[in-house]
């Protein structure tokens, strides 16, 4: 078939349905009284169309009124399903407005305390201030041999830690590091970036404040106070 | 049977006898659209209340709308014991949802979309359970089980010697619209034979109104073309 009859085939189809209007049915009108092959194409859907409208005609008998009673008896049910669900809606409203409270203040607390240990800045506290407050130790591993401070490894003794966790005060950082193997340079900028990096409990319990950079203080005050093989630097 | 009435929701139904006739606009029409306004105003009250949970405003929207959606059913499942559990479910899953239904106004269409769905859904899983018991049958009972395959395919529909009975007619029919692509098979069954709008089925198969025309041209093309023999 042409296109151009490919539309005229659709068009007829819409007139045979009752669905074309205004010009379109107008232009299928002329076709039809003076194209016979229009003709023969409307007479192709009138005729399946009346056979599809013999096809709904033709239907069985149903007993509609058992149908509405089954109907209603599993209506009643589900009314009955719905109520329940809603009375349980509402007695768990209350309960899920708690709850959801609870989770929002518990998150606001968690972002609060988050926010205040994130923009703290890495600080030693004075140790004149409290002369005999612990220390924690800042060691080593042996064999460390690099300058680099990106690449020395540092540890905080956890006794140590615990026992300033447990007065609540940190006297200052020992430093402990063979002498000839990390330049107190790298231990100064080490200490900067790795204090800078502990986590938010650790700068706690060390007493970190806001304020002056380790690095700074480090660089400034730190002595050896051991011996040559096993020196130690106090942080003032 | 007393209280067994005809399924048909089909005004028109009629033979077609009238080659050239088709449905010509009419004066009549303005009083058909005023009673069809003051319906769907009524039919939109029935709805919120239903919404509300008046239990009796559903029992009247299912009442109106129940024989159309039986026969839409029975052309989509060829079966009406099936057809009506199928509607009893679609209402009963239509009244449990009826909160979702967001525009109150469009509730026949949005009915007739849980019913097709239903019925598509019915109608997947009998092939599926008949497959499987095709191939039980098969294995190790020689030829039954094609020649019941066959049958079940269609080969009848190749070559009928003798004038077909109207029933005959009627499963030729049935089977031609089961193998058309689905869209095509709704469209024409929902508005070529139910007669249902065309806005109402391009909402229930979601398309355009003019992609219902095409759906419903492909399909009367197609149903031409396999029911020649009968012509």
């Amino acid at each position: 078939m042409k296109p151009e009859n490919q539309h005229l085939d659709f068009l007829i189809s819409q007139y045979v349905d009752g669905t074309l209007e205004g010009a379109g049915k107008k232009s299928v009108e002329q076709k039809l009284l003076h194209d016979p092959e229009a003709r023969k194409l409307y007479a192709d859907h009138r005729e399946t169309q009346d056979i599809l409208d013999d096809y709904g005609s033709r239907i069985p008998m149903v007993n509609w009124s058992e149908f509405d009673k089954k109907l209603e008896a599993r209506l009643e049910i589900e009314a009955a399903e719905k109520q329940r669900i809603n009375r349980f809606r509402r007695r768990m409203k209350p309960i899920a407005v708690a709850a959801a409270l609870l989770v929002a203040v518990s998150l606001g607390y968690a972002a609060h305390a988050l926010s205040r240990t994130t923009t703290m800045s890495p600080q030693v506290t004075n140790s004149s201030s409290t002369p005999d407050a612990p220390r924690a130790v800042v060691s080593y591993p042996e064999g460390q041999t690099s300058t680099k401070a990106s690449q020395i490894a540092f540890r905080i003794d956890e006794p140590v830690l615990g026992q300033a966790a447990g007065e609540g005060h940190v006297d200052g950082l020992a430093f402990s590091a063979p002498a000839e193997q990390v330049a107190l340079q790298a231990l100064q900028a080490n200490v900067t970036y790795g204090v800078g990096n502990l986590p938010g409990d650790m700068r706690f319990n060390l007493n970190l404040n806001q304020g002056s950079s380790v690095g700074s203080t480090v660089g400034s005050s730190a002595t050896p106070t051991n011996t040559k093989e096993d020196p130690t630097f106090i942080v003032h | 049977m007393a209280q067994a009435r005809a399924l048909s929701t089909n005004p028109k139904a009629s033979s077609g006898s009238n080659a050239m006739s088709q449905r010509l606009p009419s004066d009549a029409q303005a009083q058909a659209a005023q009673e069809s306004a003051a319906q769907a105003a009524l039919e939109l009250s029935l709805v919120l209340s239903a919404k509300q949970g008046d239990r009796q405003a559903f029992g009247k929207l299912a009442q109106h709308y129940q024989r159309q959606c039986a026969a839409v059913a029975l052309r989509l499942l060829g079966n009406a014991h099936d057809a009506m559990e199928l509607v009893q479910d679609a209402l009963v899953k239509a009244f449990r949802n009826l909160e979702q239904l967001q525009q109150s106004e469009r509730f026949g269409p949005w009915l007739m979309r849980i019913v097709t769905n239903l019925a598509l859904n019915y109608r997947r899983s009998r092939s599926r359970r008949q497959a499987l018991s095709l191939e039980q049958s098969s294995g190790g009972e020689g030829d039954e089980g094609e020649d019941l395959r066959a049958t079940l395919a269609g080969d009848r529909l190749d070559a009928p010697d003798r004038p077909m009975t109207s029933a005959e007619l009627g499963d030729a029919i049935e089977r031609s619209i089961n193998e058309l692509p689905e869209k095509q098979k709704l469209a024409l069954v929902m508005f070529a034979i139910e007669k249902m709008p065309q806005k109402d089925v391009a909402e229930v198969l979601e398309c355009s109104v003019e992609a219902v025309k095409w759906h419903v041209f492909m399909a009367r093309k197609q149903l031409k073309k396999t029911l020649a023999s009968y012509m």
